[in-house]
């Protein structure tokens, strides 16, 4: 005979994905120092930008804003920003859609168009760029390009060292960062299905596009769009090469003479980068298709 | 025979649509040869402006690289040029070890890092992380130099702080922003969060089935680790750090605002070659280009390799 | 003593009580089947067996000993899991030799024991291939071998078959008993299917919201349910709620109908009860013929209308309509089915032996729970 002994456990309710994850606190004290480390030069730089010894000094600010220049390459820049942002979104939107839709074989094509820029980064892009709408003659490219780009080096059309053409290069820079989350997007809202319920419903296929796929997609764009913003707002290489004077060459220009104002200004930029991605999550959350995009934020590889 | 692994509710559909005569989806086999062609034309815009912006231009640096800069005739002088010049191989040895250094580090801290955050039960702090990590790997380029110079610059609060507490020179022990090693420590700076953002998502992929199986059999926490997850993880942590190294390898901006070209990168170099104000030898410029692509497709394929393989393991 | 047992186990998860006070022997070499609703609990009380959830309350025991507080990775358990779980990055052979691996089992013995559980499941050929180049139900024999390969005292089965095609299921689900018999090992199963669990189990215990309704063999659990709840979530049947008027005589009075049925000593007159009828017990003829012949009183028989005809292979179902709120159903051979057609006046006849009558709480919240069990 066995005596049954009721052992009460007197463990608090406990929740239900409870694992035993044993993290053996390593994980946890690099994730502190990193952290810390993220966050020293930030205050680091406050301090030293504000700072002048005696207290803070918002005096630095006034300066700044004063810089007629400062408000030019402000100026710059966000035309610049958000003629990239458009021309991305609109150049890449329906193409994922219809390479989902009609050519998923293209797929491995676009992952590889979009993976270019990693293998061809801005500096290596800048200088192409700069040779390929120079205006002299090259006949393997004049017939490999449709004779588009003859047209392009020269009057009328002569788009060296000017803003289409950064605007073009910065779409091609962002594009793994815009391509990603839309594709995403598509992916996680079974767009198949839905474009063929529309259809079967009488839609067309633009129709379908603005009205069906679009509005389900919007935290995938939404993340394209302000990446993109953001990486030109904080373009330096591309801008450099052609000459043409925007923010992040005037904060250069600027930061070179005077640290103090560097600081200032760094700081100004991180708070512009932080409105962005603030702006990100929170159009993001909480919207269909954003499970898988909202982990995944991608970086705009601004260097 | 066998039936493959479902993919996901998208096949299912198309079979079930199979049936339907409308010419805009008719699946393989009952296709015509308008659908197919006015397919791909759909993406002729796309194409067309990569062809534009992307390809051509690295098919003139390729085909630049092989030609004389004047005559435009085929040579080889501009490799030789730049492979017998001591300071250039050393920008490209300059280069490969940041890019490589960061990219440990990056991997193996960052690595830990969003184990760290991946195990954290709030989910608002968590959030938190992540955006801030996204901020952070955002903030490199020109903003992030001056940040650092206005930290551990030579004036830097921190070098200021240091010296005023514990009386002790970082510039005189030898240490400087502006060397390969202070160059590190900036790099560092964006190349951590961005192992966090690309890791995470690797870790979340990590079943608890997993752990549970290797826990009912007999499996010790270590083992799980040494045999389970760390073997299914290794591909996505590789692609990552590949994605570090390319990051790295290609900056310019970073460097630039730093040192304005007294480090030897071959990013500044080609800058130099090709916009400085002393020479300009395209020539030159291509092959560093070429080489630099070189390195880079080294990485892009390697890191490709292993999504590819995380993508097969996940069944996808 | 059983060879597994748990003494009030109990979980709770904040507020909700997900297992409540469950007592449970299994004996050794039995299949036992916990069969739910998603939600019943059924799958905790699997997972505090396996040792992944602590009880809140309760004691398991293995074969005598106390295994209460014995951490997952000693207890000798095996699991098969819904999504197989199989470790991606190791060969099907290699997931198969991982637990003896981690018991530092030497070689040989372990090609050899993999070489023999692959031959079990029918698997000889795959023993190279990885999880993603098997089918669903090759993944789960894997999945099962592997469980198998650590010589577990007990099999853990957590809806093994849910995530795979309905003829896989079907051949799968004998496989596992096969295999179950034939090691002689004792398992328990957890399935929603009420179809699978009447096929391969020994004994079944129906649970809904953290309680154990009913624990017994299949057969019996289909014929004789104890509660409303057992009645309605397994098999199909027909309903009558209605007032028992005598039952001594067994005559219950629902709506408009007067049932006979069994005659009872547990439950008096006056009660509110359930009335259930098999639809296979329920014979169906023209309404016609019935008025010539002998009017026989003993049975219970119903006029109404065909409402739907629907051919399931060896029977057809029947939708009888009778009155605005009662629709029943009946399952008839289909050889016999092909004279009727909708529309057509029939009578149902059943006699009061298919009748199982269950007190009815005639309280909102079982009125709920009914239409809850409906739904599904």
């Amino acid at each position: 005979m066995s005596i049954a002994v009721q052992k009460v456990n007197t463990n608090p309710p406990q929740r239900k994905d409870q694992v035993t994850h044993r993290s053996f606190g390593l994980d946890k004290v690099v994730l502190i120092l990193v952290i810390l480390y993220l966050l020293v030069p930030l205050g680091a730089t406050l301090a030293f930008g504000l700072g002048s010894g005696k207290g803070v000094d918002l005096s630095i600010f006034q300066q700044i804003f004063s810089d007629p220049d400062f408000s030019q390459t402000i100026l710059t820049s966000l035309e610049l920003a958000f003629s990239a942002t458009i021309l991305a979104i609109v150049l890449v939107t329906p193409t994922a859609y219809w390479v989902q839709l009609r050519l998923p074989r293209a797929r491995p094509l676009l992952d590889f168009l979009t993976l270019i820029p990693f293998a061809v980064p801005a500096i290596i892009l800048a200088v192409g760029l700069l040779q390929l709408y120079s205006s002299t003659p090259n006949p393997l490219i004049d017939i490999l390009s449709l004779g588009l780009v003859p047209l392009l080096s020269n009057d009328p059309f002569n788009i060296i060292n000017t803003p289409p053409l950064l605007v073009c290069s910065y779409v091609i820079i962002a594009l793994p960062f815009v391509y990603r989350p839309i594709d995403n997007s598509l992916r996680a809202i079974n767009t198949r299905v839905l474009s063929e319920a529309a259809y079967s419903l009488g839609s067309g296929w633009w129709r379908t596009f603005l009205t069906v796929i679009l509005p389900n997609i919007w935290p995938g764009v939404i993340s394209a769009a302000l990446l993109t913003f953001s990486t030109v707002m904080g373009e330096f290489t591309l801008a450099t090469l052609f000459n043409i004077y925007t923010f992040p060459i005037y904060l250069n220009g600027v930061g070179q003479n005077d640290p103090h104002k560097a600081a200032a200004l760094a700081i100004l930029s991180f708070i512009f980068t932080l409105i962005c991605v603030l702006g990100i999550i929170l159009l993001v959350r909480g919207r269909p298709g954003s499970r898988r995009t909202g982990n995944q934020i991608d970086i705009a590889a601004v260097k | 025979m066998q039936s493959k692994v479902a993919r996901g509710p998208t096949d299912a559909s198309t079979e079930a649509i199979a049936g339907q005569s409308t010419s805009r989806f008719r699946r393989p086999g009952r296709v015509s040869w308008s659908y197919i062609l006015t397919s791909w034309l759909g993406l002729v815009p796309f194409f067309l402006f990569c062809l534009l912006f992307e390809i051509l231009p690295a098919l003139i640096i390729i085909q630049g690289s092989f030609a004389d800069d004047n005559t435009g005739a085929f040579t080889l002088a501009n490799y030789q040029h730049m492979l017998s010049q001591a300071s250039n191989l050393r920008a490209f040895q300059t280069s490969i070890s940041i890019s490589l250094v960061t990219a440990l580090v990056g991997g193996v801290i960052g690595g830990l890092a969003t184990y760290g955050v991946y195990n954290l039960r709030t989910g608002w702090l968590r959030n938190f992380l992540i955006g801030f990590s996204s901020i952070a790997a955002n903030f490199a380029g020109v903003p992030l130099a001056f940040a650092f110079v206005a930290t551990l610059g030579v004036t830097g609060f921190i070098t200021v702080l240091i010296h005023n507490w514990f009386h002790v020179s970082l510039y005189d022990l030898g240490f400087s922003l502006y060397t390969f090693w202070g160059l590190v420590l900036v790099y560092t700076y964006f190349q951590l969060p961005l192992m966090i953002l690309v890791t995470l998502p690797a870790l979340s992929a990590l079943r608890p089935e997993w752990r549970e199986a290797a826990t009912n059999l007999g499996a010790s926490n270590f083992a799980y680790w040494r045999r389970v997850a760390l073997p299914i993880l290794l591909p996505s942590l590789i692609a990552a750090m590949m994605l570090l190294f390319a990051n790295s390898f290609g900056a310019f901006a970073t460097a630039f605002a730093l040192a304005q070209g007294n480090i030897n990168l071959v990013p500044i170099l080609i800058q130099f070659v090709v916009n400085g104000n002393v020479i300009v030898d395209f020539g030159l410029g291509n092959a560093l280009a070429v080489g630099m692509i070189i390195v880079l497709l080294l990485a892009v394929s390697l890191y490709t390799a292993m999504v590819r393989r995380v993508n097969t393991w996940q069944g996808r | 003593m059983a060879f597994l047992e748990l003494e009030g186990i109990t979980k709770y998860f904040g507020q909700n009580t997900a297992v409540d006070h469950i007592n449970l022997s299994v004996e050794q070499g039995e299949f036992l089947t916990l069969l739910g609703p998603s939600g019943c609990g059924k799958t905790t009380i699997l997972r505090m067996v396996a040792g992944f959830e602590t009880p809140s309350e309760g004691n398991i025991l293995l074969d005598g000993e106390d295994i209460t507080s014995r951490s997952a990775s000693k207890r000798p358990m095996g699991m098969v899991f819904q999504s197989y779980a199989l470790f991606p990055h190791m060969s099907a052979e290699q997931n198969i030799a991982f637990g003896m691996s981690i018991k530092h089992l030497p070689k040989d013995v372990i090609k050899r024991r993999c070489a023999e559980l692959l031959e079990l499941v029918g698997l000889s050929d795959k023993g190279r291939s990885y999880p993603h180049q098997l089918s669903g139900g090759q993944q789960q024999r894997i999945a099962l071998a592997r469980a198998l390969a650590v010589e577990p005292k007990v099999l853990l089965l957590d809806e093994p078959l849910s995530a795979l095609d309905a003829k896989v299921r079907v051949t799968l689900r004998n496989e596992i008993r096969r295999i179950q018999q034939q090691l002689k090992m004792t398992a328990i199963y957890v399935t929603h299917d009420q179809e699978e669990a009447l096929a391969i189990s020994d004994r079944i215990a129906v649970m809904a919201k953290g309680k154990i309704e009913q624990l017994d063999q299949p057969e019996e659990i289909y014929s004789n349910p104890h509660t409303v709840f057992a009645a309605t979530f397994v098999g199909s049947s027909n309903q009558f709620r209605g007032i028992l008027q005598s039952a001594a005589a067994g005559l219950c009075k629902a709506g408009n109908f007067t049932l006979q049925v069994p005659p009872t000593t547990s439950l008096h007159d006056g009660d509110h009860v359930l009335v259930i009828v098999r639809p296979e017990e329920m014979s169906i003829a023209d309404d016609n013929q019935i008025d010539n012949a002998d009017g026989n009183s003993t049975g219970n028989h119903i006029s109404g209308v065909i409402d739907l005809r629907t051919f399931l292979g060896p029977f057809t179902r029947f939708h009888v309509h009778v009155n605005e709120n009662t629709t029943l159903t009946a399952d008839v051979p289909s050889q016999q089915a092909r004279d009727f057609y909708v529309a057509q006046k029939v009578v149902l006849s059943f006699s009061s032996k298919a009748c199982q009558v269950l007190p009815l709480e005639v309280g909102e919240a079982e009125l709920k729970r009914l239409e809850e069990v409906e739904k599904v």
